[in-house]
């Protein structure tokens, strides 16, 4: 699996808002795609990389905290910076609460917004590296036996080769075996330097 | 002329010195010399009648200052010929009277427009946030791009293009505000109705989606102007469009729908019309919601739909309400067309 580069959506239905934001951030070189409204947002496939949602609070139809709650129901992984025009602290605390990066009431200062979404990406980014290590791991577990697997399990948990031997019910020359077999397929260094 | 002692009370003349005179010493100098016309034409045809058929009658007394007045006046025949009886009343405390109610209501109508405000900060905010928060990232997007020398002229030209708009838009919304506190400003003007419509629709957006309402417009594309208070009607239309957002509160959200309307009402009238689907009117007698102080919101004075009345009616128009077929209410607006052909 390939990350896709990053990416910063902007999402507000006021389409001089929506350029001039755009504007901002291709000013900083950033890849920026425009949408007006928040269902054409959850339309789409999600992006395959660290990726930022400037979503403004007010919108017709799903406004911007619905929208968040909708994402974080799908477990999906967009980092949300909202901008608001007319800002309240309930609403605040809200977005907050529910993860948000930013909270920001229009007029904002650029450089406010470009920080915004420069840690907005950072947290997308090591989102997206958790989430690829993890799979390799998955990937690697998966061409263990089961026994081999539950020799892991043992092994993981600290335990002697005697005490995972007699819970499985067998000898600790067989339990050796299996560690080495698991050892050399997959993380053998870590368990010799321990 | 013949006396009585309220005449003498009431003028400051003694009776010796009015007894035998004419009329018109009672009369103000002003109105004397047309006077005698006015008799003459009264003997011509004596009928018992309010004398100065509608205009406002003063009086003038003995020390030369006058005081407003009301004259019913009625032939007697006598031996000495026809004989005209005068009854004056002295409408003073009267007159005093309207035009402390007139001020009254001025004030009310101020204070309802600084309600109204009041309840539309937030929209009002929104409005020019956002027009403001356009101007600074679009500036701030330039000079990014200016620093690092990469903006074509072509591509400046857009950015300037696009401030100087939305800050046109902000200053627009400034003049609106400007124009809804002021005190007094009875100034009429030919209106598009659809104009007013869509301006305020444009201000109470933010209202609406804190509401949670959709606001539908259905605009007769060719209506008649009206000679109408800017101001006013605004103050009116916005009435009627926060109140039927506070109707719908209670009801689901697909059920949230405002509907404005306008259309032509035969030659002589424009009618507008919104309509919601929210809880409706007192089913009893849905214009009550019309009377002062009648609220049925925590924090409402009242005097909302009350003012948007009066001023409808100053405008020669109707203003009315009735529970709509399908649930929710609908409120009328009908006003007289200016007799100026054009749309």
């Amino acid at each position: 699996m390939t990350l896709a580069h990053a990416l910063v959506y902007v999402i507000d239905d006021d389409i001089s808002m929506r350029k001039a934001v755009g504007r901002l951030l291709e000013s900083e070189d950033y890849s920026v795609e425009m949408l007006t409204g928040a269902r054409e947002f959850l339309a789409r496939a999600p992006h395959t990389g660290p990726s930022c949602v400037i979503l403004d609070l007010n919108m017709p139809g799903l406004n911007g905290l619905e929208l968040q709650e909708a994402l974080a129901e799908r477990g999906r992984a967009e980092q949300v910076i909202f901008i608001t025009g007319g800002a309240s602290v309930p609403t605040c605390a809200q977005a907050m609460k529910a993860g948000a990066v930013d909270y920001l009431p229009k007029p904002f200062r650029d450089e406010d917004l470009l920080s915004a979404v420069k840690r907005a990406l950072e947290r997308s980014s090591e989102q997206w590296l958790q989430r690829l290590q993890r799979k390799e791991v998955r990937d690697r577990l998966a061409t263990l036996t089961p026994r081999e697997f539950e020799v892991l399990k043992g092994v993981i948990a600290g335990r002697l080769n005697k005490q995972i031997a007699s819970q499985l019910g067998t000898t600790e020359g067989t339990i050796k075996v299996h560690r080495g077999r698991v050892g050399r397929r997959w993380v053998r260094h870590r368990w010799r330097s321990s | 002329m013949l006396v009585n002692a309220c005449v003498e009370k009431l003028f400051g003349y003694g009776r010796e010195e009015l007894i035998g005179q004419d009329v018109e010493l009672l009369v103000p100098e002003r109105f004397r010399g047309e006077h005698p016309a006015h008799r003459a034409d009264f003997h011509a045809a004596p009928a018992a009648r309010a004398m100065g058929a509608g205009r406002e009658l003063f009086a003038r007394r003995k020390d030369g200052t006058e005081f407003p007045v009301e004259i019913g006046i009625s032939p007697i025949q006598s031996p000495e010929g026809t004989l005209v009886l005068s009854a004056i009343v002295d409408i003073t405390a009267r007159k005093q009277a309207e035009a402390e109610a007139l001020q009254h209501r001025a004030e009310l109508a101020h204070l309802s427009r600084v309600a109204i405000m009041g309840e539309m900060a937030g929209s009002l905010a929104h409005e020019l946030n956002q027009p403001l928060g356009a101007i600074m990232a679009n500036a701030g997007a330039a000079l990014r791009f200016l620093e690092r020398d990469s903006l074509s002229g072509e591509n400046l030209r857009e950015v300037l293009q696009d401030i100087v708009a939305d800050a046109r838009r902000a200053s627009e919304v400034i003049h609106t505000i400007k124009g809804m506190g002021r005190k007094e400003e009875v100034a009429r003007q030919l209106l598009h109705l659809n104009d007013v419509i869509a301006e305020i629709v444009r201000l109470t957006r933010s209202d609406a989606l804190v509401h949670d309402c959709t606001v539908l417009t259905w605009l007769h594309p060719s209506l008649p102007k009206v000679e109408a208070n800017l101001v006013q009607l605004q103050e009116v239309f916005l009435n009627l469009i926060l109140n039927a957002f506070e109707a719908s509160k209670e009801v689901p959200t697909v059920r949230r729908r405002v509907i404005i309307r306008t259309e032509r009402d035969g030659d002589g009238a424009v009618r507008a019309s919104v309509r919601d689907y929210g809880t409706g009117l007192p089913a009893d007698m849905p214009e009550r919601v019309f009377d002062r102080f009648f609220s049925t919101k925590r924090e409402g004075m009242g005097i909302g739909l009350f003012i948007a009345r009066s001023i409808v009616v100053a405008h020669g128009g109707t203003l009315w309400a009735e529970n709509a077929e399908g649930g929710g209410a609908q409120f009328w607006l009908r006003l007289p067309a200016s007799k100026e052909i054009g749309v």
